[in-house]
């Protein structure tokens, strides 16, 4: 048994501590609450030169200037509000060159290098606001960071700042990265086009295993320039089931020569998914001449293929109404079926579906 | 009642041993309690900092986050479904559907949606992959392209879960309850795994108590604290459970629980463990222990998580007769699900689910009603034999009871400094006084419930026991 002064011990203890967790609780709220009136005190603050300079077209000079009376982690907070939902690109790049040169703009940039992910996503959520040419090596770095979160955040910098050099590296990583972060990356260096078309095409028409390949062949898909999605279309005839899967999904807005060529053949593919995203990309190219082998594939043992030809011949025009009539009345139960399932739907309902 | 001394003496020895077992037996519960606190607290940062606003907008972007299918079951939810269904269609997430599946409800639950969204009848043309009860008829909406309604006879929750699976058109769904309240960023912050890349079956997110808040169209307007005692201390209790009972299970492979409430779950994982159990009574525990067995027998990395800042508000009972239908049908379904499970006890096919979690919710979760009764039995037992040192038992119990009161003001502390729900002082008072409330008198009572179940799994009970509702009390938002 414990002795009566052990539990005795435990008892002043914990009493002790009930206390300072009390004390500590209601010290917190009322740090919460300074801190909401400090925040309120910069909106206070920033309210009427932000007005003249959204609204009355007036200098960004006293808007800066109102940004450095403020403590630098309020004010990274408020720029960032304000370039995310207020100010226009033009407005925002004039604010940026304003307040490029203080030193909160700094302090908060200088966490780019802090050993902790958070003062990092801190100064790449900054960075994204007030980026200019002399930030590229930490913009570099910081849209190469090993969290995520901090990559991410970096990202949206990316399409008016990045140089080719990182352009490229981020291309070579482009495989490499969780799937989110690349999507936002992908997206971000569509503007970058004209550097980015050959490489991709380069990578498409090369050796790269079959999970890298179909990274590539979704980034060519949110690129859509002619060259690369022509280089898609040659990788309909890929040996990898899940690279002719991406390439027949990245085919439902690829308007170029083989395109639809491609789609018919992959639409009788013998992976299913393959076959489903097909016959999307038929329906997405309005092949209107594939409209016997969509009434053939609402046969197809896989729901969701006899599900996406259906759609896609609803989609199609009188030709593919016709089609699908038929097969309400048709001898197939499976085809039937999914025939009146889909014909009766609203075609609000059938768009959504077919999105 | 008077003892003879000789028996007395003779009980003295067993009376002292069981006593000791069950002190030991508290020490190790406690000293595993203090270490969850301390893997919560980096969770509970490392989430909290990144859940801010700036990431979500990233989020927002379509295209980056998969697309989602809503699960709602119900049954007999005439008076609320619409408001609630209006909620879940009015979700901040580019890419989701809502899927409602009326559980042959004999009130006017199907007539209220076919009025509200102008449902019509299109012929059920999905796959079947888990067998449920017949469904009637399936509806989709001419006011919502995002909206299916499945009309099935009565077969249980599970059942309508694995109708509303079927149906799923997405990778991903959340099975929510049909008067749970979402925030409508929660689906959002739930997507966050994909954010970093992590791998993930399954995500649970963070149930809080609705009774006492402003509640008008499906949204909770202003949080507060519910000033009755049997709200109030349920507060309490979830917010110890949620904010770090679940999160430190994100470091040690995995919490068995996520609520059946306000779950996200991959549709695939879902449909080769065969869905939902149609009997149980606790489907939500009993899938995702099914799950961990199915993740581990694969060799998949895909990992069950918990993240505490999305969102989700429940109604607690706020009667004594409700709160027991409830929590002695938590404990019958645990009870139920342990010993379905057995193989995977110790077991280290199962990795750390087996050695870790499995073995803590048996011993910790499962026996803990019987043991704590058995330590007040002996307690009483010891006094009316007259071995009672009373001094040591006094200290004891406050030691016990400082114990309780403590883990319970360091979730409202992790809470208060994290997410901050309750920005009201008067709030923050309520939630300590029912912290220091519970250990007299609830935490007994609820024991007793829970001991209660093992009667009734004995006995077989299938009954699920019905959650008597109050109206959300819709008051205007007041200065705090």
């Amino acid at each position: 048994m414990i002795s009566s002064t052990v539990v005795l011990t435990i008892v002043a203890f914990q009493l002790l501590l009930i206390i300072g967790i009390v004390w500590w609780l209601l010290a917190t709220q009322g740090r919460s609450r300074h801190h909401d009136e400090a925040e309120a005190h910069a909106m206070d603050l920033l309210r009427e030169p932000l007005q003249a300079f959204l609204i009355h077209g007036g200098s960004s000079e006293p808007l800066a200037a109102a940004l450095a009376k403020l403590p630098p982690a309020v004010a990274a907070r408020q720029i960032q509000v304000m370039g995310g939902s207020m100010l226009g690109e033009e407005q925002m790049t004039d604010l940026a060159l304003r307040v490029r040169q203080d030193s909160w703009v700094d302090e908060t940039l200088e966490q780019g290098t802090s050993r902790h992910w958070w003062k990092r996503m801190e100064a790449a959520r900054l960075l994204v606001m007030v980026c200019s040419s002399r930030d590229q090596p930490l913009l570099a770095k910081l849209v190469t960071d090993p969290h995520p979160a901090v990559a991410a955040a970096a990202t949206a910098a990316v399409g008016r700042h990045a140089k080719r050099a990182l352009v490229v590296e981020m291309v070579r990583r482009m495989p490499r990265l969780p799937p989110t972060v690349r999507l936002q990356q992908m997206h971000g260096l569509r503007r970058h086009e004209w550097i980015v078309t050959p490489l991709v095409v380069d990578a498409l028409d090369g050796n790269l295993p079959a999970a890298d390949l179909q990274v590539m062949v979704r980034f060519g898909e949110i690129l859509g320039t002619y060259a690369v999605l022509a280089a898609i279309v040659r990788l309909a005839a890929h040996p990898d089931g899940s690279v002719r899967a991406s390439v027949a999904r990245a085919l439902r807005s690829a308007y170029v020569p083989g395109a639809a060529e491609a789609a018919r053949m992959l639409l009788s593919d013998p992976d299913w998914r393959v076959r489903a995203a097909a016959a999307r990309a038929l329906e997405g190219l309005q092949v209107t001449a594939a409209v016997p082998a969509l009434s053939a594939a609402l046969r197809d043992p896989q729901w969701w293929v006899r599900f996406r030809s259906a759609v896609a011949l609803a989609g199609m025009g009188e030709r593919g109404r016709i089609a699908l009539e038929e097969a309400v009345v048709g001898e197939d139960a499976f085809a039937s079926q999914m025939a009146i399932h889909v014909a009766s739907l609203s075609e609000a309902n059938r768009l959504d579906m077919g999105g | 009642m008077s003892i003879d001394p000789g028996t007395a003496s003779a009980l003295a020895p067993i009376i002292r041993a069981v006593e000791s077992s069950v002190i030991i037996y508290m020490l190790m519960l406690n000293s595993f309690y203090a270490l969850t606190i301390l893997l919560a607290i980096p969770e509970l940062l490392k989430h909290w900092r990144i859940g801010a606003d700036e990431n979500l907008r990233l989020l927002r972007g379509a295209d980056v986050i998969p697309p989602v299918s809503v699960l709602v079951p119900a049954f007999n939810e005439e008076r609320t479904i619409v408001a609630g269904i209006r909620s879940f269609l009015s979700l901040e997430y580019p890419n989701h559907e809502v899927l409602f599946v009326n559980d042959g409800s004999n009130d006017g639950t199907m007539q209220a949606l076919i009025d509200a969204f102008d449902l019509y009848e299109v012929p059920p043309s999905y796959r079947t992959i888990v067998p449920t009860a017949t469904v009637k008829a399936y509806y989709r909406s001419h006011v919502h392209t995002g909206l299916a309604c499945v009309d099935k006879e009565n077969g249980g929750k599970g059942d309508s879960l694995n109708a509303a699976l079927n149906a799923a058109r997405f990778p991903y769904v959340l099975a929510v309850d049909a008067d749970t309240i979402i925030e409508p960023d929660a689906l959002l912050r739930m997507a966050r795994p994909f954010l970093l890349g992590e791998r993930v079956a399954a995500v649970g997110g963070t149930i809080r108590v609705a009774n006492g808040s402003a509640v008008d169209a499906g949204r909770v307007l202003m949080p507060r604290v519910d000033s009755r005692w049997l709200p109030g201390i349920q507060t309490v209790e979830y917010l110890r459970s949620f904010l770090f009972g679940r999160l430190a299970w994100n470091r040690l492979g995995g919490g068995l629980i996520i609520s059946g409430a306000f779950g996200l779950f991959r549709q695939e994982h879902l449909l080769a463990v065969g869905g939902y159990q149609t009997g149980s009574v606790t489907e939500d525990l009993d899938v995702v222990v099914r799950l961990h067995e199915y993740l581990r027998g694969q060799g998949s990395s895909d990992r069950v998580t918990f993240i505490p800042d999305p969102v989700a508000w429940t109604e607690v009972p706020v009667t004594l007769r409700v709160l027991r239908r409830q929590r002695e049908r938590w404990h019958r379904g645990l009870i139920a699900t342990m010993l379905q499970h057995w193989h995977m006890m110790f077991n280290p096919r199962y990795g750390r689910v087996g050695m870790i979690a499995f073995p803590y919710f048996f011993f910790g979760e499962m026996l803990a009603p019987i043991v704590e009764l058995i330590g007040y039995m002996t307690f009483g037992l010891s006094i009316a034999l007259g071995i009672v040192d009373f001094a040591y038992a006094r200290l004891f119990f406050s030691a016990a009871l400082g114990y309780g009161v403590l883990t319970s003001l360091w979730a409202i502390l992790l809470e208060q400094v994290s997410f901050r729900k309750y920005p009201r002082r008067r709030d923050l008072l309520r939630l300590i006084w029912f912290s220091i409330l519970e250990p007299f008198g609830y935490r007994q009572i609820t024991a007793l419930f829970r001991v209660e179940a093992f009667f009734h799994y004995f006995r077989g009970s299938l009954h699920w026991g019905e959650m008597t509702r109050e109206a959300p009390r819709d008051e205007p938002p007041v200065r705090s």
